[in-house]
């Protein structure tokens, strides 16, 4: 905590109109020594001292080069990857390595039987007036996901970003 | 303690062309005061200095979008009370309303709150000084029991010398509110020193 200050105006003290006597029993300031005496008391008003960690801890981060200036903008929100990205990844990879696997073991009856089986689903499914329009679905959802990457990317790598704050 | 505003100035230009250590002087003078507000806003000390550590780190990432328009600390304390407001959304709305909370004297007038005037030097009267003392001390009471949106407005005010212009827009309070909420702060401490010296010793 600030050590209080003594009071600062070297003036000296004017007559003092709510006690003109002096009256010893009560304090009587009033008038213009009322806010001048407020106006002391809130400059004296003890603030707290700053941890110490607290300049450490921002030179550290910035000294890092983790943080530079301009870029990363202020309110952009932080990108990070957690345990459950790579766990997700890692189930998806697998998925497809065995999708991949169990197409190339198969063993040649079973694949031809599978390929017929597939073929009646096709055409059960009668996908085919409406495959133009999936295959357009497809490929503009494709080009929407590669564009908000590489905006994504973007702006993690700092070409992107959000005004700073400013006053 | 503030930088001298041109020492400042030349602070700031050289962070914003990368001077990590202009920067630190800058954190010097600034960050007790930012731990302040930030603590006077959120009241608790570990999310204080958090906060005030992001709003240092923020100020330097947003450094060379800095053009000076405002003072750099009315800035900075800008960013400050935005992290703190972004913190508890409630913050924002209590800020205005407490800068309307009523005290019992009148309404403000255009000149709301008088500068300081020579209160007097009780140094040569030892019952003077205990006096002046207890006054203080009873003021500081008065002070911590002010409304946080008020009392970071005295503080910005009387401690940092900040004009009613940089408070707003260091709150992003409008000028009126700021005006209206730094004559209730002395309405309410005027009132209250005035009971206190109707009493007796």
């Amino acid at each position: 905590m600030k050590e209080l200050s003594d009071w600062e105006t070297g003036q000296p003290a004017p007559a003092n109109p709510g006690n003109p006597a002096g009256f010893p029993g009560t304090r009587r300031i009033q008038g213009d020594r009322l806010d001048a005496a407020i106006v002391e008391a809130v400059r004296t008003y003890p603030l707290d001292e700053a941890p110490a960690a607290l300049r450490a801890g921002v030179m550290s981060r910035l000294k890092a080069g983790r943080i530079q200036a301009g870029r990363l903008g202020a309110s952009m929100p932080r990108f990070r990857l957690t345990w459950v990205d790579f766990a997700l990844s890692l189930f998806f990879a697998a998925m497809l390595g065995a999708v991949m696997l169990v197409g190339v073991m198969l063993p040649p009856p079973l694949a031809a039987y599978l390929r017929l089986q597939m073929r009646y689903w096709f055409q059960m499914l009668t996908l085919q007036p409406v495959l133009p329009l999936v295959l357009a679905a497809v490929s503009l959802a494709s080009a929407g996901a590669a564009v908000l990457l590489a905006a994504r990317l973007a702006w993690v790598r700092g070409i992107l970003h959000r005004p700073p704050v400013t006053a | 303690m503030a930088l001298q505003t041109d020492i400042e100035v030349q602070l700031v230009q050289q962070a914003q062309a990368g001077d990590v250590q202009a920067f630190e002087q800058l954190v010097l003078s600034h960050q007790r005061f930012v731990y302040n507000l930030a603590l006077r806003a959120v009241n608790s000390p570990e999310e204080a200095q958090d906060l005030a550590q992001e709003a240092l780190v923020r100020a330097w990432q947003g450094l060379p979008g800095f053009r000076g328009q405002a003072s750099f600390r009315t800035w900075l304390y800008r960013i400050t009370l935005n992290l703190c407001c972004n913190r508890l959304p409630r913050l924002r709305r209590e800020l205005a309303q407490d800068a309307l909370v009523e005290s019992d004297e009148g309404e403000p007038g255009t000149a709301a709150v008088p500068a300081a005037e020579p209160s007097g030097d009780p140094a040569g009267d030892p019952a003077r000084t205990l006096e002046a003392g207890d006054r203080r001390r009873f003021l500081h009471q008065q002070i911590d029991l002010l409304p946080p949106g008020q009392r970071l407005m005295v503080l910005m005010r009387y401690q940092q010398e900040m004009s009613y212009e940089e408070i707003a827009q260091a709150m992003d309070l409008p000028l009126g509110t700021v005006k209206t909420g730094l004559f209730r702060a002395h309405a309410r401490l005027r009132q209250a020193l005035s009971q206190y010296e109707e009493v007796p010793l």
